[in-house]
Parts: C-alpha cells; structure tokens; sequence
C-alpha cells in the first residue's frame, strides 16, 4: 500500500476512534458555515433574489428602435450575435396589419413582423426559419385578440396575402413592448428593413459599455433616425444595491470566518494537548514530524467535509422553513470550501506544535 | 556484530545539574542487559537517549560504530521505526485503538505490509498467552495482557535492540515470566536488549549489568 493511502487510512481510524474530539471538530465547522448561512447567506439570497427581479423586469435589455428610412436592416442581427456580452439579438421589422384570415370580423387587425434572429428558439420557435418560408407564429395575446384556435388557422395582411399560423411564441420581458406580437420569422441571410432592435447584454452591469458598442456596429444608418432606450435608473439600482449588499455580506463571511477560524485552532490546540501522550508514543515507535503534522491536518480535513456538510444542509433548511432566501449552490459551494480551508489552515499550528512533543517528557511515568 | 554504545555521553536538562558526564556504555547483541541505580538518577532518561529520543549534551551514540546522535530528526525516526523496539513503563497503549491496532501502530511508520504483519502479531499474542478478541481495547484487558501487547508491538518487526523501561513494574509473577523470557529469546536470536529495572529478581536474570 503506498504511505499516502497509509497515513490517509490511519488519520481516518484516528478519527473514527476519537469520537467526542472529532464530533467537536464537526460542530465548530458545521456552527461555522451555520453562522455564515444564516447571516451574510441570507444576505446573499436577498441580494440574489432583488437582482434576479431586477434583471426579471428588463434592465438587461437595450432596445433600438429605428424610424422609417434609417438604413438599419437585418445584417446586424449576425454582427451583434458574435458579440461576447451579448445573450440574445432580435430584429423586427416594421408592423403590417393583419385580421383573422377565416374571418376578418372575428378579432381585431394586429401587426405582423418580420423577425430575425439567431437564435429563434428563444422565443420557442421549434426550427431555424428557411429561405422563402411563408409562416407566422403568435404569442398568446395575438391568438386571443385574432380569434385564433389556438395557434392554429391563418391571418390576412393588407395586401391580401395569406399566411399560416404554424405555431405559439413566448414573450419574455424583452419583448413585451411588442405586444401582442406576431411574427414572420425569416433566415439571417434574408436582408430586410429593421424598426425595432432587442439586444439582451450578460448583465444588467454591462447594458451601459454593450449600448456603446452596439451603436457603433449598427453599419451605415442615419443616427437622427435610431433612438437607444435602456432602463438606466434599473441598472444604477442593481449596481447599488449589489455592491451595498455585496460588500456587507463579504465583510461579514470573512470576519465570521476569521473567529471561527480562531476558535477551531484554539479548540484543535486543547485537542493536540489532551492527546499529546499519543503523539509522544507514535514519536517513539517511529512517526516522523511530517507524518503526525500531515495526519492531524487531513483528520481536520475530512472531518471539516462532514462538518460543512452538516452546516450547509441545516442552514439549508433553516433558511427554507423560514421562508428566507436560500443562496445560490455556487455560494453554498465557496463558503464550505472556505470554511474547510479555514479548519484545515487552523491546524496547522496545532499539528507542528503535536510533531514537536517530546516523547521521554510525555511517556515518562512519575 | 549489532552493538549500541554511547561515548562519552554527558545529558541535563535545562536549567538543572547534569545528570551524566562523559559516560561510556556499551550493549551489544545476544545479551540482556540490566541497567540499574536508585531514583532520580536517570534511567529511563538514558533509555530515551538510547532509543534516539533526546541528543546527549554532548557526546554520541552510535549504532555498530556509526554515530547517529547528531542525524537530523527524519533519520533519527526512521532508526528508532526500523531498528528499536520499546516496552514502556506503563505499557502506553492507544486506548482508542483495538489490540491488534496498537501492535501494528510501527508497521505503519516503517510501510510494512499490514497482512503479513497482523498474521505476525497474532501469532505474537498466542505466544504471549494473549486470549483475548482482536478488537478488543486495551481498558477490556488486564495490565498484565497489555504489557504483553506492548512486548508485541515492541518486537514485532524482529529490532536489532529492545529497550525496555521497567517492563514488569506492575506484573503478576506470570506475566512477569513471559516478558522477561520473550526478551531473553531476543536476545538470543542476536538482539541487544537492554532493561532499566530497579528489581533484583529481573537482574539475576539479564546476562549483564550495568549501574547508573
């Protein structure tokens, strides 16, 4: 068996037959992680969540919209899709009345679009729209207002032509302004006039530099003509309210981190001395220094495991009876690694200290 | 042939008078050695400097004429892991650990492979009149029986030298016999063993004597 595999079996015997030492360890760290759940997680959640329903009412979308004889068409859609900031691009052209195609009475005369995009499937379109394709697709308020059976049947412009409604959209907040939309979905290499651009940047932090460089990639337009709206006072809010909320909660886990720390080295330092006849014999029979420094520090360890485990799970649930925010898995994840780390840093004194007990002075019976 | 001297080895503690000067002692294989004196006078202390667990103050101990006083602490436990074998005072058993546990306790240090070994300290117990389960811990056995397993422990892995520090102190005549005759039949097969005992009966029946 190679000594890794050893020294790691023997620091696992160690602590499975030192119950009371090693269940006082696993409290300290599950109180650890407790502790910071349930003051900077809460935190953490509530700051999630305000942002989630920030970003939920659009401050992440920048929307373009063009007046008749711009210039602004459809080749912008793959221009702005390679951009790295950017989620999502859509392109609409101008409105064209349409009325319920069975009969014109039934319902009220809408505006169909075209749509571009490269990404369709955002709006719930099952396929890529191919070259020369006549349908439409409606959202929920378009099939009621149009009379339509459930998106099923087919829709009159004025020009008398007729198309098809194959199918329903979605209409995520970015789209909302568009209500109710009826689109004519048309392939990216289709070139066509755009009224209405919807760009959704990564973040709502980002909406501000993606704008600027949006605008300058919207090719050869007449800028009197392009009006960019973005939710300005959503964003100077979310990035308020995540650096207020952000910097609390951080300077909160780490000072809750730093005195647990503390306490687990001082509660490891009693350890060490209550055991420190061990530590003498195993000196004697043969351990070297390294050996009993790197036992104690991986007992530490995996008892720390168990211990966030039980921390997290418990603050988890605390959390979740009490209706509070429940952070998201990532933060979960940081501050148990955190506070596994912070154990497993804080033994290290006391492990050095145990390596250097004399063993004639410990084993010594008077 | 194997031998353990000390020359001119001199030890005090910190802050106190001397407890040897430049002292001479030698033990060597195929004999048990008594090594005697009263209280106070630092046998077990000459034991721990035997056993590489204190540097003399000045001075050396050497093994078969190298000197390994002044090697660096990795070395010095990897000497005592591979080439010593101790029966403490008071046994000094893990009592955490299961019997079979704590005999195998040097076989972890010096990488042995674990199943020859535990089949070596079983049999080691049946030797020693061990009948006891090899789970148990040793607060489920006598004081007696857990001499013997720390003679197990002590001599398991066949050292070149046993130091044993008052190894029948608190035994029954029984238990007294089969430490001392498991230390003689070391010796015989080559060990240097040397005993720190204030007892004339164990002295009459080490091969040597040397007073402290």
């Amino acid at each position: 068996m190679r000594p890794s595999r050893w020294l790691f079996r023997e620091a696992l015997a160690t602590a499975r037959a030192q119950r009371v030492s090693s269940l006082m360890i696993i409290l300290v760290v599950a109180g650890m992680c407790v502790a910071v759940f349930l003051t900077a997680g809460r935190s953490a959640g509530t700051q999630e969540q305000a942002l989630r329903a920030i970003d939920g009412v659009g401050a992440r979308t920048i929307i373009i919209s063009a007046d008749s004889g711009s210039g602004l068409n459809s080749t912008v859609v793959s221009r702005l899709t390679s951009l790295s900031d950017v989620t999502w691009v859509g392109a609409f052209g101008p409105a064209k009345d349409v009325s319920n195609a069975a009969d014109p009475s039934i319902g009220a005369t809408l505006a169909v679009r075209d749509f571009w995009s490269g990404d369709p499937a955002a709006l719930g379109m099952g396929h890529t729209p191919t070259s020369g394709a006549r349908e439409a697709w409606a959202s929920s308020a378009a099939d009621r207002a149009l009379g339509l059976a459930d998106y099923a049947g087919a829709i009159r412009l004025n020009d008398g032509g007729v198309l098809p409604v194959v199918g329903q959209i979605l209409s995520p907040k970015s789209v909302r302004s568009l209500q109710p939309l009826i689109v004519q979905p048309q392939p990216t290499d289709q070139v066509g006039a755009v009224s209405q651009l919807i760009i959704v940047a990564n973040s709502a932090g980002q909406v501000d530099s993606t704008s600027d460089v949006v605008a300058g990639m919207l090719g050869n337009v007449d800028g009197s003509k392009i009006h960019v709206a973005t939710s300005d006072v959503l964003v100077q809010l979310r990035t308020s309210i995540d650096a207020q909320l952000g910097t609390a909660a951080r300077t909160l886990t780490l000072g809750i981190l730093v005195i647990a720390g503390g306490l687990m080295a001082a509660v490891l330092y009693g350890l060490v001395m209550l055991r420190r006849r061990e530590f003498g014999r195993r000196r004697a029979v043969g351990a070297r220094r390294s050996f009993i420094v790197a036992m104690i520090i991986i007992q530490t360890c995996v008892l720390s495991v168990c211990g966030a485990a039980v921390g997290t799970i418990t603050a988890g649930l605390i959390l979740w009876a009490s209706g509070a925010p429940v952070p998201a898995p990532t933060y979960l994840a940081a501050v148990s690694v955190i506070a596994i780390s912070t154990a497993s840093a804080s033994a290290i004194v006391p492990a050095v200290v145990a390596s250097r007990r004399d063993p004639a002075a410990e084993l010594r019976v008077p | 042939m194997t031998s353990l001297t000390a020359e001119g080895i001199s030890f005090r503690y910190a802050g106190r008078p001397p407890i040897f000067q430049d002292r001479d002692f030698s033990f060597v294989g195929g004999a048990t050695t008594a090594v005697t004196g009263a209280s106070g006078r630092g046998k077990s202390t000459f034991l721990y400097l035997l056993g590489l667990m204190l540097r003399p103050s000045s001075g050396t101990i050497n093994i078969d004429g190298q000197p390994v006083s002044d090697l660096p602490d990795r070395a010095r436990a990897d000497l005592r892991a591979r080439n010593f074998g101790f029966v403490f005072q008071d046994a000094a058993l893990d009592t955490n650990r299961s019997v079979l546990e704590n005999i195998l306790e040097g076989s972890l240090y010096r990488g042995d492979d674990l199943h020859s070994a535990a089949r070596e300290a079983q049999s080691l117990m049946e030797q020693f009149g061990v009948d006891v389960p090899h789970r148990s811990k040793p607060g489920e056995i006598s004081g007696g029986q857990a001499q013997r397993i720390a003679l197990a422990r002590a001599l398991l892995h066949s050292p070149r030298f046993v130091l044993a520090d008052e190894p029948t102190g608190n035994l029954d005549p029984t238990s007294t016999d089969i430490v001392l005759d498991a230390l003689r039949s070391r010796a015989q097969r080559g060990a240097a063993v040397v005993v720190v005992t204030h007892d004339p009966a164990v002295v009459q029946r080490c091969d040597l004597e040397v007073a402290i």
